[in-house]
């Protein structure tokens, strides 16, 4: 097949940027790359044939410069553009001026981008189309009542933002009292993060599963699904390790997703890669979370267990290609899992990282995968998204997934910037991942199991090899002279 | 060169019951080293802690580099003295390394009578300085003292060798290139405020330092200004206005850092080359030392046993090993370092006098430092050593000795009497250091000679004017004479005054000479040259 | 005075132990026994506390990222005379400049509220006949300057005080 366009421009950085670069090198298309001048020397930036400079003294205005990056596509002559995730991906704007541009965004319209990204409006979709849906309850619906009508769904809550997602900007309420506090801390959140302070509640689940469908539908009208992925393994709504597929799901419940993932995607006239997440409470009832219109982060382990590559699905898709396979005709085949390695200190409330790494060494082998954004001398700062590289292993059972997952993460070595590797490493080797019944609130539960003090025999041995290692101090000791030395330390 | 052959059978009873006289007199001289450096009132720790002064010795270990070894010097002076009030005569003084360098430190110890200067303060300052000078040894000093103890000024500050010696030798040592930083702790006040002024670096601790020509008290008295002795003298005026002071420091640890890193910059000496081998440690076990040296002076032993129980490897090239048999000459190394060793195996004789002196012109010429091991009661005497010449053979011995280039050291293995001090290099020829044993005497005489000697002329005296006397009478003459003898003899008496640079566990003879001899290094040898031997 | 190494929250000591041509190190006290012996670039095989592993080791001015039992450890090496220096700002806590001699301020370069960083320039202060910057000595913001200009102070009067800002809250 000839490539479907001749180039195309990536807007957005880092591990997905590469990622994207390697399909699109493999299929033959140019590959352009819109990067901010901190991003010049980036493995990404490597990965292009082309680099498009973005202006703007804050890098992360200049990736969320929608308009500069779809003129800078244009003149640079890029037929289409790909988002990636975060950043403009699901921004309906950004889709338009790429298309006003003369552009193709790899993604699906502007409509459904603004349907799906406004919360309570997928949500009141959703119910139209007969969707399960938790019950809600929306602030803009009657502002001055929004507490007392929250209060009504019973507690616990989740108060959230309508704007959001990523698993930014929401709360939970166990107890009426604190009610008020949560919502002006929602609110407040909301707004810094995406501009837009309206919320909505709903009634919390305990141990809930967040079980995701992918699904990919071309502009033909063929839709569906390639089965869900279980991201529950989350630390404060951030997902940290994912697989696919879901473990120890019943089958009718599973079938059940997928159906209603599809068919969701499909009333809904949807294009390209797109993700419908769901909560699942431990009676096995489920109920719509939303819909991301865009690749997710964890889209390698569903990669690895059906052996199709999406981001080149996205981009035949964008060009108006049919689906070259139908829903018979793909399988699951073993299990994957997936760990993402970012730039955090657990020891300390795990918070953000910086600095250069200073050296790497990624694992290799069997069933590994490793889509990393960073390499030796990369600087990383509190700029952009901690998530340095992600970790992927396919085994042909889940326990040789994790079996394989657990090497590949001993076999890690980066140094410079802290990250969560070995964190990852206690939560994979846990008894209670082993046992595959995940929940939301799983790491919560053993935090004291994942992040035990460092043993002073590992202090001891960390400070004998850095003294050993340290230039200074070895200086200062070669600096004595040769009879001293030889005494030692002796007094008279 | 051969190893030498030990003869002593260490499990005979003379050797047990020297061992144990001798461990007995290195534990009293432990238990009085430990009293010297820290038994202090408990008043004056914790003034001193509520001023937040660290203790001096703790101010010098971290000055120290990590793992490295401190000789310390007279730790014991001044303990006959001032009814023990004046504990290390109020200094701390040793050699050490910082940085990598080899330094000469002294600092003042202020829990002793707030680190006021005594008499022999000042003498072992002066000292510490004569040490810096002979050796070109770069000086830390860390100031922290009262000012002079002024009960007894007219010793401390009048004399050609008093305080005044202080700073012209500073002076001198920064003549001869040598560098001096000052880490001041505390109050440099008169003559004391020179000793910063006079270094090359200095470094202020705010609050506690103080540098002045003259205390608030005597400003007060003078002139009638009052004023608090920060303003008048403190970090801020000298570090910000006066240029008096170099650095400032909030706390002694930074100024000790400082310190340190100041020492850092100075550029590394080349020092005197000498022949230098891999160090090995001694074949015979050092601490059989204690076992050699027999418990009544009197008594004879073989210096050889000493050598081989300090000496690499126990080897030793004896020179002229069947002529003037008293005197031990010969090769030897120290810690990998080339020395010729000079040691007495009874008194001197023509033959030893001159052997002694022949083998020092070698060493000269070899550019090879001498070690002297003393256990000398003295030349020959008598009729047929007169007429032998022995005065122009002793001369001669004292004369090659005198003018020696190559450094020299000497250690007080036993007794060190007479002129048979002067040519084994006793303390009036500025060997570059000087050690001394526990059981070491010093004197013009032993003391049992002293009293027969006196006794005799009194005797003498008495049979001329026609009376005799008994027993108890020639013990009343004795016994005074014996009593003030053993006192002024003892190796106590010696170091309490600085005749040496300190007394020695004998097992610490080889590291000591070890480190002096490679501090002496640091100052050049020259070109041997001698006045006129009587031949 | 030997640098301190901070690892996992706890801070030890390291001292050489000299012996001739090679050294051991003494831990907190207790020898370690240790040994750093080169096997590929960046990776060591170290001994320690009797134990053999395989470490790897990168540097980055006075921080040393150790690889070991499968985590990735930061030792911070501190400097005595940095140490020495943190510890008294950490005593005087109140952040407040004083005025070395007596003298005027000439000119004010920073308003209350304003962060600074160390060296920042906060006034100019005149004593005889010489002009001398008083800069800030530690990050923060201005929190007074209780000398107005033209006015005139004794040394040891607070020409201004500094408070440390708190942690910025990073974006999404």
């Amino acid at each position: 097949m000839t490539a479907p366009f001749a180039s195309v421009l990536i807007a957005n950085r880092g591990e997905i940027a590469v990622r994207i670069a390697r399909t699109l090198r493999r299929m033959g298309i140019r590959t352009l790359l819109a990067a901010h001048p901190v991003d010049a020397d980036s493995p990404a930036a490597r990965a292009a044939d082309l680099v498009v400079p973005l202006e703007g003294d804050d890098p992360l205005s200049a990736y969320l410069d929608g308009e500069q990056i779809a003129r800078a596509a244009a003149r640079a002559g890029a037929d289409a553009v790909h988002p990636g995730y975060g950043f403009l991906a699901e921004n309906a704007d950004f889709a338009l001026a790429v298309e006003r541009a003369g552009l193709v965004f790899i993604g699906p319209s502007p409509r459904v981008i603004a349907l799906m990204g406004d919360k309570v409006a997928s949500r009141a979709f959703v119910a139209g189309q007969g969707g399960h849906l938790s019950a809600s309850v929306v602030e803009e619906d009657d502002p001055d009542r929004f507490a007392e009508r929250t209060l009504a769904l019973g507690t616990p809550l989740l108060i959230k933002a309508s704007a959001g997602g990523g698993g930014k900007g929401m709360h939970v309420v166990r107890e009426a009292g604190r009610l008020p506090a949560a919502i002006e801390r929602a609110r407040s959140e909301a707004t810094r993060f995406f501009g837009d302070g309206r919320l909505y509640a709903e009634r919390y689940v305990e141990r809930p599963r967040h079980i995701e469908v992918q699904v990919l539908a071309d502009r033909h009208g063929r839709c569906l699904h390639l089965f869900e992925r279980e991201c529950s393994i989350q630390r404060r709504f951030q997902k940290l390790v994912e697989e696919s597929p879901a473990p120890a799901l019943p089958a009718a419940l599973r079938d059940a997703l997928h159906r209603e993932a599809v068919a969701i995607a499909a009333a809904a006239g949807y294009e390209g890669a797109g993700t419908v997440e769901f909560i699942v409470a431990p009676d096995g009832s489920f109920s719509f979370l939303e819909m991301n219109t865009r690749l997710q982060v964890e889209h390698p382990v569903t990669e690895l267990v059906t052996g199709i590559d999406l981001v080149e699905q996205q981009v035949r898709i964008a060009a108006g290609q049919p689906l070259p396979f139908a829903q018979e005709q793909v399988a699951t085949r073993g299990h994957a899992i997936e760990c993402r390695v970012c730039a955090e200190v657990p020891e300390q409330g795990f918070r953000p990282a910086t600095g250069v790494v200073q050296l790497l060494r990624e694992p290799a082998g069997e069933g590994i995968r490793v889509d990393s954004g960073v390499d030796e001398g990369s600087v990383v700062s509190a700029s952009f998204d901690p998530l340095l590289a992600k970790l992927v292993a396919h085994g042909r059972d889940r326990e040789q997934a994790i079996a394989r997952m657990r090497r590949a993460l001993g076999e890690t070595v980066l140094l410079g910037v802290s990250c969560n590797a070995a964190y990852l490493a206690r939560v994979v080797d846990h008894p209670a991942f082993h046992k595959g019944a995940l929940h939301t609130g799983l790491l919560a539960e053993h935090e004291a199991e994942l992040l035990p003090g460092e043993e002073e025999a590992t202090a001891r041995a960390a400070a004998a090899a850095a003294a050993l290692f340290h230039g200074p101090f070895l200086e200062a000791i070669r600096a004595v002279p040769r009879l001293h030395a030889a005494i030692g330390r002796w007094r008279n | 060169m051969r190893r030498i052959e030990s003869r002593i059978d260490v499990r005979s009873p003379a050797f047990r019951r020297y061992a144990a006289a001798a461990r007995e007199r290195v534990a009293d001289f432990r238990e009085r080293q430990r009293a010297a450096r820290y038994d202090r009132p408990e008043r004056d720790l914790r003034r001193l802690e509520r001023l937040g002064k660290l203790p001096v010795r703790e101010r010098i270990e971290k000055l120290l580099d990590p793992g490295t070894p401190f000789l310390e010097l007279s730790s014991l002076a001044a303990c006959t003295e001032y009814e023990g009030e004046a504990k290390s005569a109020s200094v701390v003084v040793g050699l050490g390394v910082v940085a990598g360098r080899e330094v000469v430190v002294r600092a003042d110890d202020p829990s002793v009578k707030g680190g006021a200067w005594y008499p022999l303060t000042v003498k072992k300052i002066v000292r510490s300085l004569d040490v810096a000078i002979e050796n070109r040894l770069p000086m830390v000093h860390m100031c922290d003292s009262a000012g002079g103890f002024l009960p007894l000024q007219a010793d401390l500050f009048p004399d050609r060798y008093a305080a005044g010696r202080i700073f012209r030798n500073q002076s001198i040592l920064s003549k001869l290139d040598v560098p001096q930083l000052s880490l001041v702790f505390g109050h440099c006040t008169a003559g004391g405020a020179y000793i910063p002024s006079l270094s090359d670096y200095s470094v202020i601790v705010r609050g506690n330092g103080g540098i002045f020509l003259g205390g608030p008290p005597l400003v007060k008295a003078a002139t009638g200004e009052i004023v608090d002795a920060d303003a008048l003298g403190g970090a801020d005026v000298h570090t910000r206005v006066s240029g008096v002071a170099d650095y400032s420091a909030d706390s002694e640890e930074e100024a000790i850092a400082l310190g340190r890193e100041i020492v850092a910059q100075w550029t590394r000496p080349e020092k005197a080359r000498i022949e230098t081998r891999e160090p090995e440690d001694p074949h015979y076990d050092p601490e059989e030392l204690h076992g050699i040296v027999p418990d009544d002076i009197k008594v004879q032993f073989d210096m050889r046993e000493v050598i081989a129980r300090i000496v690499d490897g126990s080897w030793f090239h004896e020179y002229q090993p069947d002529y003037g048999t008293t005197l031990v000459c010969g090769y030897a190394w120290i810690w990998g370092m080339k020395v010729g060793l000079l040691a007495n195996n009874g008194v001197l004789f023509n033959d030893s006098s001159l052997k002694g002196a022949h083998f020092m012109e070698l060493c000269n010429q070899n550019r090879t430092p001498l070690v002297f091991l003393q256990n000398i009661t003295g030349f020959m005497v008598g009729s047929e050593a007169e007429s032998r010449g022995i005065c122009k053979d002793g001369a001669k011995m004292i004369m090659v000795q005198s003018c020696s280039e190559v450094p020299k050291l000497t250690v007080m293995v036993n007794g060190s009497f007479g002129a048979g001090n002067y040519g084994m290099c006793g303390r009036a020829f500025d060997g570059r250091f000087l050690f001394a044993w526990p059981n070491h005497q010093i004197g013009v005489m032993g003391a049992e000679q002293a009293a027969n000697t006196l006794a005799e002329v009194k005797i003498r005296q008495l049979e001329r004017e026609g009376r005799t006397l008994g027993e108890p009478e020639i013990e009343a003459i004795r016994a005074p004479i014996l009593e003030s003898y053993r006192r002024e003899l003892s190796a106590y008496y010696s170091t309490s005054h600085l005749w040496d640079d300190g007394i020695l566990d004998p097992v610490d003879t080889r590291n000591a000479l070890g480190i002096a001899l490679s501090a002496a290094l640091n100052a050049p040898i020259g070109t041997p040259r001698y006045g006129v031997l009587r031949l | 005075m030997e640098p301190l190494f901070e690892v996992g929250g706890r801070t030890l000591r390291v001292v050489p132990i000299l012996r001739g041509s090679g050294f051991d190190l003494e831990i907190d006290g207790r020898p370690a026994e240790a040994a750093l012996a080169p096997l590929a670039p960046g990776e060591f095989e170290l001994r320690c506390d009797g134990g053999v592993e395989r470490v790897f080791l990168a540097q980055e001015g006075d921080r040393v990222f150790v690889h070991l039992r499968g985590r990735a450890l930061e030792v911070t090496v501190v400097d005595p005379l940095e140490r020495a220096r943190q510890q008294t700002r950490a005593r005087l806590g109140a952040g407040e400049i004083f005025a070395p001699m007596p003298g005027v301020v000439v000119e004010v370069l920073a308003a209350i509220g304003d962060a600074v960083r160390p060296g920042d320039t906060l006034l100019v202060i005149e004593s005889m006949k010489l002009q001398t910057a008083i800069p800030a000595e530690r990050e923060g913001r201005v929190a007074a300057l209780p000398v107005a200009l033209g006015a005139s102070f004794r040394r040891g009067d607070v020409l201004a005080r500094i408070e440390s800002a708190p942690a910025e809250a990073l974006p999404a």
